[in-house]
């Protein structure tokens, strides 16, 4: 993890089982963590550490952080996070760190400037790039990051890290597949967009590409973007005349009964020779006759089909002449489970603190093999393309 | 249309056609066979070719040029590189027929020579009456189990004299890992004690070779010097590869086996996933006491926030002891060795474990050493530790470099008979905890203890997304050589 200094603190003492406090400017918005350079002088000796974080020009205190202090080790930085604070660029705020434990051992950092104190210098500016190897693997270049959208895109990775479920996952496995396509792709369709997370991030790190999202009802569109239109569509209405270079619809088959049909209809706005994503529940042949999982599917999910196999997912790319590029399955349980679990373990500064980190463990999730079990994968993806 | 998979890709036939390619290797797999011929022949590229697209994905991550094709029917353009190899590629095939299709048609291919690695079905034999068997001789994925005199009959039948024929792979006794009770369920990969029970201890009366290596000269204009370079095994008896010349690629070859052993991602119980890593070492082990297993939480909390890898050390190293049959004694070195062999000697009582090499033991079965970047390590009295037949573990940073060119020139010095390596802590997934860990602080949980060594595990096998960033690191698992086995 990157640090970097937001400021040194002065006229500090850092001894140990003394409190410190000081001051300093946030040089972001967002400021989710201040972080120290701790060791233990005594590893015997162990205590919480409780930081406290005032707006130096009221007073009043913004943010409380606690941090056990056994494991620290010599020069070890020590992360207090707290819930982020929106608005903190170029704000000063006052901090205080104290023991509860007289006998701490524990002591900051000094040198004769005082301690060096340290925060996450943003949201990081990698959750806006963190997608660019994957979405460059055939050997595109990716245009830079436009300034304007860096604060937005990492603002969107990060909120699709915080809402948990699957939403950075589905946009994780779209920019897989779309890095996959090796030649240029001006114009891409999204079915059943819903308020289009996915779509809205690659809008804004592909400024070049011509989006439209469409959905069955047009819902609040919280990510209005130069290149992002939206329109109504159903799936089961016949298709216009307009195509596009690629064309995806994800976890939207499984809520359509004549899921045929809608897949015919959208392989129909696919250009010739060009390209078709889609992901849908995973569950194996036999397991899609399981009851039990019928009847959660559709009452839980609305799903009328409860997952679909390779096969049948095979079968319906080769039916409407589709060449299969690329299948495998997604959200594998091994990975998503263990992750999730932690995460309904932190709190609100905890999360933004390991977002970036959350994100590099979900991204373990773009496994190429298969799965034999809906157990083992929720979820499958195929990338086409077709004929022409 | 749909694509028909059994068809070279045009693009691809059109790329030999047009000379892009020096060699073609059937049965590529993953890319490993590929690796070995460029460095071997020193020609490069080489085109892989497969049927599993699953291990043609992995080639391509790590930059090997790929197709997807049915090799039994596949026909390539007539002499368009200078040779085609098919290292255990054969044995695969349903059949000698089908093997002499896919010789004539490589045969057709190559302008020089073929290559071909062919697993021993020679000793079946003389072995089953001592009540054993080589690994290999009754898995499923041999239907071809062919012969050395099935292969002269063969290379008459295409017209073939001129054609080179090397055993390798020397076998003295029953001590090798390749070597099974007969008894032993089909399909093993190598001997465990832990699963196969005991096993003879015999010396065969003669040498039997696991492998040969078959060179087919095609080209008789190719100068006889230049033959003799290519036909020889000299040089290219270790599998041992210097960390520093190449990114590795081999993984412990048990790793779907054991990864089957870990409970599903549903188990919330840090102690069901560390006795299902180290399965062999705790199957003859009692249970923990609760205080034990209050110990062995606290161990394992240790390792976790020894950052930043101080948890991925302790799920290869526990791993890497695993696969290390039957060892008593061990050496660690290294703070995070040190940890995790704390741990060993709690789960498993009868395990003695030293810090520092003691003279008084007369070696150790198993040594791990994990140095860190700021302590050296003498490698010299390391190596000498290992009582024969004893393993050697040792994980290192990929920015160690002095690190890994001492241990080179000290291995390859050595009689040592099994290397195994793998990578260790992909990017990804090192990043990963190291923050999580950064963020949370101390697990507070055992749930969420059990939750960070579940996704430590997941580096056991790599995915993807790691492949891509890559390794933070390598480990090596080597078996010193047994020397003087006991008599039949």
């Amino acid at each position: 993890m990157s640090l970097a200094p937001i400021g040194s603190v002065s006229a500090l003492r850092a001894v140990a089982g003394a409190p410190v406090s000081g001051r300093f400017i946030a040089g972001t918005d967002y400021l989710h963590s201040v972080t120290v350079s701790a060791h233990n002088v005594d590893s015997e000796v162990t205590d919480s550490l409780t930081l406290r974080l005032f707006d130096d020009a009221t007073g009043q205190l913004v943010a409380a952080a606690q941090r056990p202090t056994r494991f620290v080790t010599s020069a070890a930085p020590l992360i207090f996070p707290f819930a982020p604070l929106p608005d903190s660029s170029g704000k000063a705020y006052r901090f205080a760190i104290d023991t509860d434990a007289p006998a701490s051992r524990v002591a900051l950092d000094a040198d004769d400037d005082g301690v060096q104190v340290q925060a996450q210098p943003e949201y990081g500016a990698n959750l806006a790039r963190l997608l660019d190897p994957w979405l460059s693997q055939a050997g595109q270049t990716l245009p830079p990051v436009p300034p304007a959208f860096e604060r937005y895109l990492d603002r969107h990775v990060a909120e699709c890290i915080r809402l948990k479920r699957f939403f950075f996952l589905r946009l994780a496995h779209l920019a897989d597949a779309f890095g996959r396509i090796a030649e240029p792709v001006s114009t891409m369709c999204s079915m059943g967009a819903g308020v289009a997370y996915q779509e809205a991030f690659l809008a804004g790190r592909l400024p070049a590409l011509q989006i439209l999202a469409t959905d069955a009802e047009l819902k609040y569109q919280p990510f209005p973007m130069p290149n992002l239109r939206f329109e109504q569509l159903d799936l089961l209405d016949a298709p216009g005349e307009e195509q596009f270079d690629f064309v995806l619809s994800i976890e939207c088959l499984e809520h359509i009964k004549d899921y045929r049909r809608a897949f015919r209809n959208q392989a129909a706005r696919v250009k010739p020779g060009k390209y078709m994503y889609i992901s849908v529940p995973f569950a194996t042949r036999e397991e899609q006759r399981d009851p039990e999982l019928q009847r959660d599917a559709w009452e839980l999910c609305e799903h009328y089909t409860p997952g679909f196999s390779f096969e049948d997912l095979e079968e319906l790319f080769a039916e409407n002449g589709f060449e299969v590029l690329h299948a495998s399955n997604m959200f594998f349980v091994d990975v998503i489970l263990p992750v999730r679990r932690l995460m309904e373990t932190l709190g609100p500064g905890e999360t933004e603190v390991a977002s970036e980190a959350l994100a590099q463990l979900l991204l373990l999730d773009l496994r190429t093999r298969r799965a034999n079990s809906c157990r083992q994968a929720e979820g499958v993806r195929f990338l086409g393309r077709k004929a022409g | 249309m749909a694509h028909n998979a059994r068809m070279l890709d045009a693009q691809v036939r059109a790329d030999l056609e047009a000379g892009k390619y020096r060699f073609v290797d059937a049965g590529c797999g993953s890319g490993g066979s590929l690796d070995h011929c460029e460095r071997r022949f020193n020609r490069r590229p080489g085109l892989g070719l497969d049927w599993y697209g699953a291990d043609l994905d992995i080639a391509r991550e790590h930059g090997f040029a790929v197709a997807h094709c049915d090799l039994k029917t596949i026909v390539l353009p007539h002499r368009s590189v200078d040779f085609v190899s098919m290292m255990d590629f054969l044995e695969h095939l349903p059949d000698v027929a089908a093997t002499h299709r896919a010789l004539e048609a490589f045969g057709r291919a190559a302008r020089d020579f073929l290559f071909i690695r062919h697993p021993s079905f020679e000793d079946i034999d003389y072995l089953a009456p001592l009540g054993l068997k080589l690994a290999w001789t009754d898995w499923e994925a041999h239907p071809n189990m062919m012969r050395i005199e099935d292969y002269h009959r063969l290379f008459a039948a295409l017209g073939w004299t001129d054609y080179i024929i090397i055993p390798d792979l020397p076998i003295r006794d029953s001590s090798h890992g390749a070597i099974l009770p007969i008894d032993a369920p089909r399909d093993t990969e190598a001997y465990d004690e832990a699963l196969h029970g005991p096993k003879r201890a015999i010396t065969f009366d003669r040498v039997l070779h696991g492998k040969f290596d078959i060179f087919v000269r095609l080209n008789p204009s190719l100068p006889d010097e230049e033959w003799r370079a290519i036909a020889t095994i000299q040089g290219w008896r270790s599998l041992w590869q210097s960390p520093g010349a190449r990114k590795i690629r081999h993984d412990l070859h048990d790793r779907e086996t054991r990864s089957s052993r870990f409970p599903p991602a549903t188990q919330t119980d840090v102690h069901a996933l560390t006795d299902a890593l180290l399965w062999r070492a705790v199957a003859h082990a009692e249970a923990p006491t609760p205080a034990t297993r209050d110990a062995l939480a606290e161990l394992v909390k240790a390792c976790v926030m020894a950052r930043p890898d101080g948890l991925l050390h302790f799920v290869h190293l526990l791993d890497a002891f695993n696969h290390a049959t039957g060892a008593r004694s061990v050496l660690a070195v290294g703070a995070d060795a040190a940890r995790t062999a704390a741990f060993l000697a709690a789960r498993c009582p009868s395990i003695q474990v030293d810090l520092a090499p003691d003279p008084a033991r007369g070696g150790y079965d198993f040594v791990a050493a994990i140095p860190s970047r700021s302590a050296a390590l003498n490698w010299d009295t390391l190596l000498a530790a290992v009582k024969p037949g004893g393993w050697l573990y040792v994980a290192v940073s990929h920015d160690q470099d002095a690190t890994r060119d001492v241990l080179d020139s000290a291995v390859c010095q050595l009689p040592y008979d099994s290397f195994l390596t793998a990578n260790i802590g992909g990017a990804l997934i090192a990043a990963g905890l190291d923050g999580l860990v950064a963020a949370i602080g101390e697990p507070a949980s055992p749930e969420a203890l059990a939750d960070l060594v579940r996704l430590a595990l997941l580096d056991l096998a790599p995915a993807r997304g790691d492949s891509m960033a890559g390794p933070i690191g390598a480990r090596y698992l080597i078996r010193r050589q047994r020397i003087g086995t006991e008599a039949a």
